[in-house]
């Protein structure tokens, strides 16, 4: 084992990759900071740098980008009051106000603070717990797997936001998706509608590619706002003795509830930031400095905010089954440089998980550094115009469409998805139920074909074996509460309309 | 602005019943196996649940009190630069090979930047051919990418 650490450290400090890492957390901080570029995003418009480098290094530069990203949507959140990324939006309600009172640059450390101990709180956390979840995936079989997928196809459930069957549909238009093309069990052509093109299906990343970033594009291209007024004063940086002290509790609270609701499939950030904010304040003396600009209301947003992220990666390392959409998209990139996430990947891969883990720590370091100097320039990152960074944002997307494979047509995958994304968000389907169908999809038909050849056909195996049985029983309380939690927004909804 | 509502949802539930329904039908001839799923079992189960799904989402549209009639809010201008944008698509895709990635990605980014309001040309020219090019180059020396060149 501390081999293993070594040389992951070793990895880590070649020059090379911490120079790698280092234009990671930078350009993840003008990303997260960049109202509308998510971090999705921002991982997606890395991925044309990572074929060619050795996985070690891709997985570095895209841990760079991702927990990075997450402590610049608190640049805008707190600056413009419009949140770099969804989980940013509770930041803006308090830190805007201290933007207001000319104390953006405290709100901004505070922010950075809350972000850093979050990051490496769950660092730890998923350091302990992923390994450990690693060796009980050990023992699953087909039908534990497929159980899994069934499991993790019921976080659309919760992701699904106010709309259910949106987002159920948009789950099954994945799975469709990722059902078109070669048949990987017989090898024959199948849903291609006499479309010969078609039966090169439809790959992972030219499908995210277009509904995340390009369809991000086209958004913005309906959504062109007038240019928000950005505070000029930023006033001091440094916190004071008395202001550190009032953000321990905050921070505490943020990591423990951003870790625990991490590791739970399809949660993610912005839930957990809106909970923890809500019961920071709810035990809090001064209730009535919330929402007014209290330093404690940015760093448990902000704690969370990154806690949510190591505690996001355990079942997506120790599974192969992402966390929320951003660990989606993550995973995506993992498969794409040669990592294959999952309970092999500990024995088979150490090297490269060692040299993520280890990656993880010195990038929260990074961030700490970068981070305050971003704040010096985070008012003229924020005024770069959208008619000059969407297009190129368009022309990356290109280019990662298209050195996938070195082919036109992912190209068009990636520029068709994008209208259609576009066009699905716009019509209220949201997009995360979309990229969990087209990743869990061939998971969930693979296994379940090989669990009925093992039993001959037999469905029940599927309730005889204790683990499978466990994970379908999860996977339907997961989605009686999802359906009630639903059934009373909708409730809620018409006692006030 | 696009206002999808009810009327969004109708349109929208009948796409989805139908696009259901066309995976579906393809699906038929396809043998089921003695054990095992075969090719087409999957795919049946996931588009019957696409078509059972995009019914819910008629009925529901249907049997809702707002307005069905009510207008679609549609700013022309913004459906003006969608259709123009993704016309430039359709042939950035058709040229991308033959005239290669410079001057395609050069011209794509032009346009782009002028349906996104960059209204100073002489700038949004340089811009293009410099963006384009430093991409150009960035990618197939230092990353390899076979990038389309014009041949000649």
């Amino acid at each position: 084992m501390i081999n293993y650490w070594l040389d992951g450290l070793r990895i880590v400090f070649q020059p090379f990759n911490l120079l790698i890492m280092l234009i990671a957390v930078a350009s993840g901080i003008v990303v997260g900071g960049l109202p509308g570029v998510t971090s999705s995003m921002g991982i997606i418009l890395l991925l044309p740098f990572t074929y060619y480098m050795k996985p070690e290094t891709a997985l570095l530069m895209l841990t760079g980008m991702y927990c990075s990203s997450m402590f610049g949507g608190s640049i805008s959140a707190i600056l413009l009051r419009t949140p770099g990324t969804p989980s940013a939006a509770a930041t803006a309600i308090d830190g805007y106000p201290l933007a207001q009172q000319g104390k953006a640059g405290k709100a901004i450390s505070a922010a950075l603070i809350g972000s850093f101990v979050g990051g490496i709180a769950s660092g730890v956390c998923m350091v302990f717990l992923a390994p450990l979840l690693a060796k009980f995936a050990l023992k699953f079989g087909p039908p534990e797997y497929f159980a899994l997928a069934v499991f993790g196809l019921t976080i659309i459930a919760s992701v699904s936001g106010k709309d259910l069957v949106k987002g159920l549909i948009a789950g099954l238009i994945g799975l469709l998706l990722s059902l078109i093309g070669i048949d990987n069990i017989t090898g024959s052509q199948r849903l291609t509608l006499g479309i010969d093109i078609l039966a090169n299906g439809f790959d992972f990343l030219p499908v995210m590619i277009g509904v995340f970033a390009v369809s991000e594009v086209l958004d913005k291209l309906e959504r062109k706002a007038g240019r928000v007024q950005i505070t000029s004063s930023l006033g001091q940086l440094l916190l004071t003795r008395q202001e550190m002290k009032s953000l321990i509790i905050p921070i505490i609270v943020g990591v423990v509830i951003g870790t625990l609701i991490g590791v739970l499939p399809g949660t993610g950030g912005a839930i957990a930031t809106f909970l923890a904010y809500n019961e920071l304040k709810r035990w809090s003396k001064n209730k009535e400095k919330f929402g007014q600009g209290a330093l404690e209301g940015v760093a448990v947003c902000e704690a969370t905010n990154n806690a949510v992220t190591g505690g996001a990666m355990v079942p997506t390392l120790a599974f192969g089954v992402p966390g929320d959409a951003v660990t989606a998209v993550m995973l995506g990139a993992f498969v794409l440089i040669g990592v294959r996430p999952g309970p092999l990947m500990f024995t088979q891969q150490a090297n490269i998980v060692y040299s993520f883990f280890a990656g993880w720590f010195v990038v929260q370091f990074m961030m700490l550094v970068v981070g305050f100097v971003s704040i010096i320039l985070a008012p003229n990152i924020l005024k770069i115009r959208d008619e000059i960074l969407m297009p190129i944002v368009l022309v990356l997307c290109i280019i990662g469409s298209f050195s996938l494979r070195n082919s036109v047509y992912d190209v068009g995958v990636a520029l068709c998805f994008g209208v259609l994304g576009y066009l699905m968000r716009k019509s209220g389907f949201p997009m995360p139920p979309l990229v969990l169908g087209l990743i869990l999809g061939p998971m969930a038909e693979q296994n379940l074909n090989r669990t009925l050849l093992i039993a001959k056909n037999d469905w029940t195996i599927l309730f005889k074996r204790p683990i499978s049985l466990t994970l379908l029983l999860a996977a339907f309380v997961s989605v009686t509460f999802s359906l009630i939690g639903a059934y009373r927004a909708s409730k809620k909804e018409v006692t006030r309309s | 602005m696009i206002n999808m509502s009810r009327k969004g949802d109708l349109l929208s539930g009948s796409i989805v019943f139908a696009a259901g329904l066309v995976f579906l039908l393809s699906t038929i001839g396809m043998k089921k196996p003695r054990i095992g799923l075969g090719s087409a079992g999957f795919p049946r189960l996931v588009t019957m649940c696409l078509i059972v799904c995009g019914i819910i989402l008629v009925l529901r549209s249907l049997l809702s009190k707002k307005n069905l009639s009510q207008s679609m809010g549609i700013d022309k201008k913004f459906v003006l630069n969608l259709v123009g944008l993704v016309v430039s698509f359709i042939l950035y895709l058709y040229f991308f090979k033959i005239i290669g990635f410079l001057i395609t990605t050069a011209s794509l980014l032009f346009f782009t930047m002028c349906v996104f309001g960059y209204r100073k040309y002489l700038m949004n020219a340089v811009l293009s051919v410099i963006t384009s090019t430093v991409i150009y180059y960035v990618f197939t020396i230092i990353f390899k990418v076979p990038l389309p060149r014009l041949p000649l």
